[in-house]
């Protein structure tokens, strides 16, 4: 490569990493070529992707998890680019095979969609048909639960189990009540606190451990949380980081915004088996 | 009571290489596409490719806006618009190009620098001077995806000159004029460092020779 062309590499290298967009130039098209790039564009793609690589590359320490508050914003985000499916989520779908005599309109009460199969319902009885089989296929429409009543059906699995919280010691957190639910098999499970302070998430954010001895000497992250002035029961999910084996204990602190990886504590509520 | 907790450290190493290096989805049973990445049923506008995706590289785009941002607050913008990018750009993303970590963190890069530039916010010096300038460590960049270890391997090849040169500009976007300035080099060693690692990497990655129409 000639000193012309390396000058150009070298402009264009600073193009592509300073940000700045990489102009039509036929100078920098053919610096690329002789790098045995397809045009300036390619070369400036390559350079971007070897930086990034050169980036992760140089963190030399294990990604952090990012904050569930911000995780939480990132998937709400996503929402707008998410290609429509008629606002329903068909999971699976089921085939029901109805029987209609001719004085039924039975068929109508089903979804708007199956308007036609009600149509063609509705012009058989006018021809006074005998009883035909129509096969009209139903979304199975998925409703997601509210946590109340998700917790709910996860009471009634035998395999799950309830742990009271412990009369609090701490001074503020004397009346907190409330318990912990949770199945093993299904690793989820809920909180259920009343009178727990309110936190500033900007200032602090609750977090909750359980301990698994089973699993490791030391607890394992159970997600962080925020409790606003609200009165009564509140409900949240448990987040646990790991998969947890034999849960003994679930505790509760309060850390900086974004939870922490080693806790000094106190622990402010627990519940134990 | 401490909760000095080693399973958290270990959660953490264990995200970065499940999360990091599982770049390949597992397709469907009985479905007939056979090698559908993640970043392809991200642009198909798959919610749970989406959430998956979070789940996959927000602790690498964290990790990166951190330490590209004044504060946390302003990495937390900073990672909303990366995802954004991903969104928008997700149909870009070529298998036979980069890795889908390569691919994520070009443009969270993109999108870093975007925005120092933008807030006429000069790097970060402690960014610069803590932890940038060591060599990438081999065994950390094994834990994310193989391109990543060729880089690794590629850098620690070089002398601390030309590692820090590319790190300048690979981390900060600065112009060649400015690292010259900051390192005290003549600018024409600092292009002929930065030019001759990028090559070096870019062949280590492959990616000469791949070269083609495409790209974001």
């Amino acid at each position: 490569m000639n000193e012309h062309n390396s000058n150009k590499l070298d402009e264009l290298i600073e193009l592509a990493l300073t940000g700045n967009g990489i102009s039509d130039d036929a100078g920098l098209n053919e610096a690329a070529r002789q790098a045995s790039a397809a045009s300036a564009a390619d070369f400036a793609l390559d350079v971007e992707l070897a930086a990034a690589s050169l980036m992760v590359a140089s963190l030399n320490e294990p990604v952090s998890p990012m904050p569930n508050s911000l995780r939480d914003k990132v998937i709400a985000g996503s929402r707008s680019f998410v290609q429509p499916a008629d606002n329903v989520t068909p999971i699976s779908r089921a085939t029901q095979k109805t029987t209609t005599p001719p004085s039924s309109t039975g068929v109508l009460g089903y979804l708007g969609w199956a308007t036609a199969a009600a149509l063609l319902v509705a012009l058989l009885v006018r021809q006074d048909p005998p009883p035909v089989d129509i096969e009209v296929e139903l979304p199975v429409v998925e409703v997601m639960p509210t946590i109340d009543e998700a917790r709910t059906a996860l009471l009634s699995d035998p395999e799950t189990v309830t742990l009271p919280w412990i009369k609090p010691e701490v001074e503020g957190y004397e009346t907190v009540t409330g318990d912990v639910v949770w199945n093993n098999r299904e690793q989820r499970g809920y909180l259920r606190l009343a009178n727990l302070p309110a936190n500033d998430p900007t200032v602090s954010q609750y977090q909750l451990w359980i301990v698994d001895p089973d699993r490791d000497a030391n607890p394992v992250d159970g997600g962080v949380f925020n409790m606003t002035a609200a009165s009564g029961d509140v409900l949240i999910p448990i987040d646990a980081k790991l998969p947890i084996v034999t849960p003994k204990a679930f505790a509760i602190t309060r850390e900086q915004p974004g939870g922490v990886v080693v806790s000094e504590g106190p622990l402010l509520v627990v519940a134990a088996s | 009571m401490t909760l000095a907790n080693p399973a958290q450290s270990h959660y953490r190493r264990e995200a970065s290489v499940v999360r990091l290096s599982a770049t390949r989805s597992t397709p469907a049973k009985g479905n007939s596409v056979s090698s559908d990445y993640l970043l392809q049923r991200v642009a198909r506008g798959e919610q749970n490719a989406m959430n998956e995706c979070v789940d996959t590289f927000g602790g690498l785009i964290w990790s990166l806006a951190r330490r590209l941002s004044p504060n946390s607050a302003d990495a937390e913008d900073a990672v909303q618009e990366v995802f954004v990018e991903v969104w928008r750009f997700a149909n870009r993303f070529d298998p036979q190009k980069a890795s889908e970590t390569t691919f994520v963190a070009m443009l969270a890069r993109r999108r870093l620098i975007d925005r120092l530039r933008k807030h006429g916010r000069q790097p970060v010096e402690e960014t610069i001077d803590e932890g940038l300038m060591s060599a990438p460590s081999a065994e950390h960049a094994a834990e994310v995806s193989s391109d990543v270890t060729r880089v690794a391997e590629a850098m620690q090849q070089m002398k601390p000159e030309q590692q820090q040169a590319l790190q300048l500009s690979a981390w900060m976007g600065m112009s060649h004029a400015d690292i010259a300035e900051k390192m005290g080099l003549p600018l024409g060693t600092v292009k002929s460092h930065i030019r001759r690692g990028l090559l070096t990497l870019r062949d280590d990655l492959g990616l000469a020779e791949q070269s083609g129409p495409n790209g974001t």
